[in-house]
């Protein structure tokens, strides 16, 4: 009997905790549409890297590439140095570099925590033989500060517009 | 002069290109295999002028939480980026139809990520892209260089394309030949490059976005834009960013790219495409070949023609090279008795002047070789050759265009024996016009004795230089032996020839025209006219000459041909070592065995049999009348005990065929086996065949082997066709 009831418990935290960490799973992440317009320069298209960066101003996670041959990497200076020691698997947040006068959309996921808290998303971009851009854009990590946009980029973004997606 | 200057231009560009032009070209044809790749892929969506924007719209909206883009890529695959309902942003191939994800877009096979970054920019960035560009464009001027050349070659514009070039395999040849071909492609790959590059770096614009113009008449139809656009007049459809009034579909077509409105569908902006950005999509589209498997295929095998044209000229070169410096005189100006004056485009005119050279010092003479172009006075002169080729449309070759001048300045006044040969082609108009100037430029001085009169060449014919040296042969004491190069074929002459008998089977002696090696059983392959393959014919060696038999055939060109020729008249032929089935050394019995004209070699081994060891010929022919021809020979042998003795079997008119012949004596075949003998077997294949039959059962037993079996331990030899 006794055997019994705590498997029977045991049954039941598995259960809960399941369900708790599903829940907590579904909020912990909040996802972000967000579109890169570019200036109309022309050239080679532009190597463009969305990072998140934590309250102290250092690189916490790279969030989305534009540009996917790896042997331009090295060109988007600042974040080559974070990126490149490691150079962790960008599978799934890769895009096509941007020409001139072309947008880019793309996904953006968050860790729900980091929201309001001083986090900021910088926005590199670097073409080819003409310049790079540490921070052609820098937007703090907010759900209302997002509403403030178009954010007007500095180099070789035009704009960008950052909206939540459900 | 003019045609140095084309030649100068081509070879220099083709030099100065060569390194970059090799690496550009082998990754050419590895990029020639994409769109091919994307060919054999299942993703093509057929009947996408049937498709409209709203039917697809329709189909996708179920799947996606969000699109980004549709686009429809130059295979015909429709490709849309988006938010999948799981949760993964994707780029995946989809079915417009029914809005079934086909397949995941992949990356781009790393092969050719790598090999367009080699293609395109040698993995040198900015520098690369340069050398490229430059590259691209140095083989567009080579192309127009090698066109003026080519011109210049057929003998003008109008003879270009229609005329057929001569094939005489060499490198020239197929430089050429290959030239015709891929012109064309290859001036829109260069001329395409050329220009893609020059707009990497800004030189040419290719600005998109042209003049805006508001559009109005698109606002009077009443069905919404999205009903009456196609997929196949679509390239991409950005989607609004969010459902804000503001945001908008961007539309981009082949000719223009709209701005439309997401709710109602109206055309905010209409972009129209820049004729610039047209030519660049085009550039792109020839260059790259994208989406077009037939083009790919040409660009893949113009690239391998670059490879083709970077050896065959490397060869062109190199020959003229060779025979322009490469003058191994053992003789100077002053002291050779004898002149060889060689006008030559190609350097192959340098080949005969040599083997003159050298037929000429074996006589004795101190010989002289030189260019048209170097002509200056000879002092002990006796004997002056003037080998020359015609260039083009009746002008001088590149090395002798100075001669006219220097011969009028400094014409011979010397007591002097010369001869003329042009060498050219009869499919030219001008056929050895020049050679016909220099004729006309010697035939008014009287102090110049011409041997002969002016000898024309067709296509390099080794025969014909033969025959004009039997000529010269015959009008001067000399006794010039002309030997060919391993390129060429030696020349026999016709020394006799014997009707055809009943059988249609005729003799045919010839005489090398050059020393031989050779031995009764050895082939010679002879190549007749209008056919291409060769035919190969067993000898018999007679006092150093050929004796063939042949049976001509109704359609055969070979023996046609040969039964045709008289005595005197010269062929060339090919003569082939055939160790094995050489008479032997020491061997103390033999049996020959032949049928029809597998006699051939028999008649003259016996010739070799000076020990008179013992020699049984079994021959089978049609009938007693089919052996007149063989009859003085055969005698001959019996008589000096060169062949022991002669069984014949008549198939008509006994019935009776050579291998029952030979069966009747089997005894005689175990024994001469048993001691060492060898038995030399000649003729048909199915009389081959049909001895080995025969003899089998009794081999087997004897010797516990099979008529291929000792064939093999080489006791048997045949020879059969």
């Amino acid at each position: 009997m006794k055997r019994q009831q705590s498997t029977l418990l045991y049954v039941l935290i598995v259960l809960v905790l399941s369900i708790a960490v599903g829940f907590v799973k579904d909020t912990s992440m909040t996802r972000f549409k967000c579109m890169i317009q570019m200036q109309d320069y022309t050239g080679e298209g532009a190597y463009v890297v969305i990072s998140l960066m934590n309250p102290q101003g250092a690189y916490e996670k790279t969030l989305f590439v534009q540009g996917d041959d790896d042997e331009w990497y090295s060109y988007v200076d600042e974040w080559w140095v974070f990126y490149g020691k490691t150079r962790p698997s960008l599978d799934g947040i890769t895009g096509a570099t941007l020409s001139g006068g072309k947008r880019g959309v793309c996904f953006l996921t968050v860790a729900t925590e980091k929201l309001d808290v001083g986090y900021t998303l910088r926005f590199e971009s670097s073409v080819e033989d003409q310049a790079y851009h540490r921070e052609d854009v820098s937007i703090p990590l907010s759900s209302k500060e997002f509403l403030k946009g178009p954010f007007e980029g500095s180099g070789f973004i035009r704009n960008v517009r950052i909206v939540p997606q459900f | 002069m003019f045609r140095m200057l084309w030649r100068y231009s081509h070879l220099t560009l083709a030099i100065s290109s060569s390194f970059f032009l090799l690496i550009a070209s082998i990754t050419g044809v590895v990029l020639s295999l994409e769109p091919i790749d994307a060919y054999t892929k299942p993703y093509r969506i057929d009947g996408l002028q049937e498709i409209s924007v709203a039917e697809v719209l329709k189909n996708v909206k179920g799947n996606y939480e969000a699109v980004f883009e549709i686009e429809i890529d130059e295979n015909d695959f429709v490709v849309l980026s988006g938010l999948h309902k799981n949760g993964r942003q994707e780029k995946v191939y989809i079915n417009p139809r029914t809005g079934e994800v086909l397949d995941k877009v992949s990356k781009r096979a790393p092969l050719f990520e790598f090999t367009t970054s080699l293609h395109r920019s040698l993995f040198l960035k900015s520098t690369g892209r340069i050398v490229v560009g430059l590259t691209s464009f140095l083989l567009f001027l080579l192309v127009v260089s090698g066109l003026g050349l080519l011109i210049k070659r057929q003998g003008g514009w109008r003879r270009f394309f229609f005329f057929k070039t001569i094939k005489d395999n060499s490198h020239e040849y197929y430089h050429v030949v290959f030239g015709k071909w891929t012109l064309v492609p290859m001036a829109i790959i260069a001329f395409s490059g050329a220009y893609l590059s020059l707009e990497k770096f800004d030189v040419i614009s290719r600005e998109t976005a042209g003049e805006i113009h508001i559009s109005q008449d698109i606002e009077e139809t009443s069905s919404p834009l999205f009903n009456r656009v196609f997929l196949h007049q679509l390239k991409h459809l950005e989607f609004p960013f969010s459902p804000d009034e503001d945001d908008y579909y961007i539309v981009s077509m082949h000719e223009k790219v709209m701005h439309v409105q997401q709710y109602n569908q109206t055309v905010l902006k209409t972009f129209k495409n820049t004729p610039q950005a047209k030519v660049s999509e085009w550039m792109l589209d020839i260059h790259t070949a994208r989406g077009n498997v037939i083009w790919s295929c040409v660009l893949m095998l113009s690239s391998m023609a670059v490879l083709l044209f970077m050896y065959t000229g490397t060869r062109i070169a190199l020959n003229r090279l060779r025979h322009s410096q490469k003058l191994v005189n053992t003789s100077d100006a002053t002291t050779a008795n004898a002149v060889v004056l060689v006008g030559s485009e190609t350097g192959s005119t340098f080949v005969f002047a040599n083997q003159l050279k050298a037929a000429l010092e074996l006589e004795g003479h101190s010989v002289f070789v030189d260019a048209m172009n170097a002509y200056q006075a000879y002092p002990k002169l006796e004997y002056l050759f003037v080998l020359t080729a015609t260039y083009g449309d009746g002008e001088a070759p590149h090395n002798a265009t100075k001669f006219r001048e220097l011969y009028t300045r400094n014409p011979i006044r010397q007591k002097i024996h010369y001869a003329i040969i042009g060498f050219g082609s009869l499919a030219y108009p001008k056929y050895c016009q020049f050679a016909m100037d220099v004729d006309q430029l010697f035939s008014n001085h009287r102090t110049m004795d011409a041997v002969l009169p002016l000898f024309k060449i067709n296509n390099k014919s080794f025969l014909m230089f033969k025959l004009w040296s039997l000529k010269w042969n015959g009008l001067t004491k000399m006794k010039l032996e002309l030997m060919a190069t391993k390129h060429q074929l030696p020349v026999f002459k016709v020394l006799e020839r014997t009707n055809l008998n009943q059988d249609n089977t005729f003799l045919l002696l010839l005489q090398p025209l050059q020393k031989h090696n050779f031995q009764s059983g050895d082939l010679l392959g002879i190549l007749p006219e209008k056919d291409g393959a060769e035919r190969l014919y067993s000898v018999a060696k007679i006092d150093g000459n050929i004796l063939l038999s042949i049976k001509k055939h109704e359609k055969g060109t070979c023996s046609t041909y040969l039964s045709n020729l008289e005595v005197g008249d010269l062929l060339e032929g090919r003569l082939c070592d055939n160790e094995k089935f050489h008479f032997p050394k020491g061997v103390k019995e033999i049996i020959l065995i032949a049928n029809g004209t597998g006699i051939a070699p028999f008649l003259g081994m016996l010739d070799e049999n000076t020990e008179k060891y013992s020699v049984d010929l079994y021959l089978g022919l049609r009938d007693k009348a089919s052996f007149e021809i063989y009859y003085d020979t055969i005698e001959k042998a019996l008589q000096n005990k060169h062949l022991t003795s002669v069984d014949l079997a008549f198939s008509r008119s006994d019935q009776q065929h050579v291998q029952d012949r030979v069966l009747l004596d089997i005894d005689k075949i175990v024994r001469v086996l048993q001691n060492e003998g060898r038995i030399f077997v000649c003729g048909s294949l199915q009389m081959k065949k049909s001895l080995a039959e025969k003899l089998n059962s009794v081999l087997l037993k004897k010797f516990n082997a099979t008529f291929e079996e000792l064939e093999r331990q080489e006791k048997i030899v045949t020879d059969c066709y």
